[in-house]
């Protein structure tokens, strides 16, 4: 079986100057001219959702004279346009098998807004279709919304609401492929098994960075490769080959070089939501068992920033043995904050240890969960890696650039999608944040990422409870694990293979 | 929903590749049983596969089993991996839903069981996967002062 499908997206179909009919008509004659045996349109067929809108862009979606899956996009929600969608282009959520491939796509827009949302009782559909789907070689999943933030989109938003939760339970199921669009920015990336692929725009006006309409082009082959190429209306290509591996097994035999501790949110204060006997016991096991090299606190350290709580913080933390890095987050600078995280633990700067290079960076605003690395700080950001390129190096931030599970995502670094790509671009060798009150370990690209649980907050989103996290590097995996912070019980949250030359060993 | 061993709803009717580990640790059929126990250790595990050098899982075996095969016959601890593996492996395909694979390692009077797809292994499933929430329940109840 080998299949070849065309991914396109936001045409914006008006008699307005968003649509560009030319641009159109390109892509769907070369689409028809070509072997393609699908496409895959996902979302914003429309620019309003608007009738006359509908009736036209039936008109133009029929030039494509080869099978048509479309998913609805929020510009044709607008207006009640998603009982329109229905009406003039199809289902809203559905399901094309062949041979070995499935599609399953799924509504991702919610009336009169930009955000996506794959909530509640579709969240359910969409799991029961991939255990009902299960068993099919190629599984593709095609959204209108983006799942992981994306580079050079200005301000990262309208993100799906559930996307921890979607991401999740994409790479449960062993999904191969995500395929989305809205963002009017072409990329490919690489999360764990699962290729998150986001078309260009084909027919809108609204491009960013003055780059070109385009769509993607996805191969699926027998054997089991993958290939996604963007292919801009200028005839530029750039193409990637994926394999999909089922297998992970890891013989450990080489050297453990470092043992890091990532902790966060361990909010210290008066208030009953701190259990500081979990602190306690955690900061016991952590000097008596674990006795790593390195502690690393990725931020929220007190609940406030009061005098007050920042002195206790303070007490629990010269308890910690081993060698130390914070980073604050967003409540360690409330009211006093600021000016106290630098008072007790003084402004985070860059710690080489032998072949290491750990990197803080300060995302933290006033008064707010939403986090910045900003323009300058994203070019110092990329500076320090560059500076440090023949080290090991972690760079450690407070909010979370991947969605994580059972939380509301909001996108909580505004310029996430920048600062992904700088991480992965420069190869980071791990990414370490905590924001969010729930633990991730994944894999975008070659950089591992790993957020880490509350330490010692109650209000969490972690089933196994309050946690930290056990990073151990060896000379060719790392390997990830979290621990209940009261009973130690341990659980794995990533093995991954250091694939680059050792220089650092 | 199975409400067994924990409050966290499972889906029973879930393939067992959504509850599976799937990153595995291994070690060589060559390699000693006190190496084996180190990986164990260091790792915080109570099984490991073995694999031969083109990565085929040829055999598995858990924390009892070094206890029966080894410690009790009085076996050096440079004993090969190979000599006390287990073979004979029990697997289930990736596939199969939550419910038959607990029906299996019922039967089988099995806490472990290796997953397969496409003739290769590619995960594991262990009953105290399912303990997650027991665990968080008893810690609130000794955090609250």
């Amino acid at each position: 079986m080998e299949m070849k499908i065309a991914h396109i997206s936001d045409t914006h179909i008006t008699s307005g100057e968003a649509y560009k009919g030319y641009a159109y008509d390109l892509i769907a004659n070369e689409i028809n001219t070509l072997d393609y045996d699908i496409v895959v349109h996902t979302g914003d067929v429309t620019n309003e959702g608007l009738k006359e809108e509908y009736e036209r862009a039936s008109y133009e979606l029929k030039k494509i004279q080869k099978p048509l899956i479309v998913v609805p996009g929020n510009h044709d929600a607008r207006n009640v346009g998603y009982e329109l969608f229905e009406k003039y282009i199809g289902p809203l959520n559905g399901v094309y098998e062949k041979d070995d491939l499935v599609i399953i796509w799924v509504d991702s827009t919610i009336p009169d807004l930009s955000d996506g949302r794959i909530g509640g009782y579709k969240f359910q559909w969409l799991k029961e279709k991939l255990e009902e789907y299960s068993h099919k070689k190629f599984k593709i999943v095609a959204s209108h919304h983006h799942l992981v933030p994306l580079p050079d989109t200005g301000r990262e938003r309208n993100v799906l609401f559930n996307a921890g939760d979607v991401l999740d339970l994409l790479l449960k199921h062993e999904v191969n492929l995500y395929i989305c669009g809205h963002k009017h920015v072409p990329n490919i990336y690489k999360v764990e098994g699962l290729i998150v692929a986001n078309a260009g725009c084909t027919s809108c006006r609204k491009i960013r960075k003055g780059d070109v309409n385009s769509y993607n082009i996805i191969k699926i082959k027998e054997d089991g490769k993958i290939s996604v190429s963007i292919k801009r209306v200028t005839g530029e290509i750039a193409r990637r080959e994926f394999k999909i591996k089922k297998q992970r097994i890891f013989v450990p035999k080489k050297r453990r070089l470092l043992r890091i501790v990532q902790m966060s949110e361990s909010n210290v204060s008066d208030r009953v939501y701190f259990r500081e006997r979990i602190l306690k016991n955690a900061i016991k096991a952590i000097n008596e068992k674990y006795k790593p090299d390195l502690v690393i606190h990725c931020g929220d350290v007190v609940d406030v920033g009061t005098e007050r709580y920042y002195a206790k913080a303070y007490e629990f933390w010269e308890k910690i043995k081993p060698e130390k890095i914070i980073v604050p987050g967003h409540n360690d600078i409330t009211y006093l904050g600021y000016e106290l995280f630098r008072e007790y633990f003084g402004e985070p700067k860059i710690l080489e240890m032998d072949s290491f290079a750990f990197i803080p960076i300060i995302s933290a605003q006033y008064e707010t969960p939403i986090g910045v690395v900003g323009r300058i700080g994203q070019k110092i950001l990329k500076q320090h890696l560059r500076e440090h390129e023949d080290k090991f190096k972690v760079v450690v931030m407070h909010h979370n650039i991947i969605p994580i599970p059972r939380s509301r995502e909001i996108g909580f670094l505004e310029d996430g999608g920048n600062v992904l790509k700088i991480l992965t671009e420069e190869k980071a060798e791990l990414v370490l944040t905590g924001h969010g009150g729930n633990t991730l370990g994944i894999k975008v690209e070659e950089t591992p990422i790993i957020n880490a649980g509350s330490i010692s907050w109650e209000l969490h989103r972690n089933p196994f409870g309050n946690s930290f996290n056990l990073i151990d590097i060896y000379e060719d995996m790392i390997a990830a694990f979290e621990i209940q912070a009261t009973w130690g019980s341990r659980k794995l949250l990533g093995i991954w293979k250091i694939k680059t030359k050792v220089p650092w060993a | 929903m199975l409400r067994a061993f924990t409050v966290i709803p499972m889906d029973e009717n879930a393939p067992i590749k959504v509850y599976m580990t799937k990153k595995l640790i291994g070690v060589r059929p060559e390699d000693s049983v006190q190496e084996a126990c180190k990986v164990m250790v260091e790792f915080d595990i109570g099984s490991l596969v073995v694999v031969d050098e083109n990565d085929s899982v040829v055999g598995f075996f858990t924390k009892s089993d070094v206890i029966r095969r080894v410690i009790v016959p009085g076996l050096p601890y440079t004993t090969p991996v190979k000599e006390i593996m287990t073979k004979e492996l029990i697997t289930v395909d990736a596939n199969t839903p939550l419910k038959e694979v607990l029906k299996i390692m019922a039967a089988k009077r099995i806490k472990h069981i290796l997953i397969k797809e496409e003739g290769k292994v590619v995960g594991i499933f262990t009953l105290s996967d399912l303990l997650e929430a027991s665990r968080r329940k008893l810690e609130t109840s000794i955090a609250a002062e």
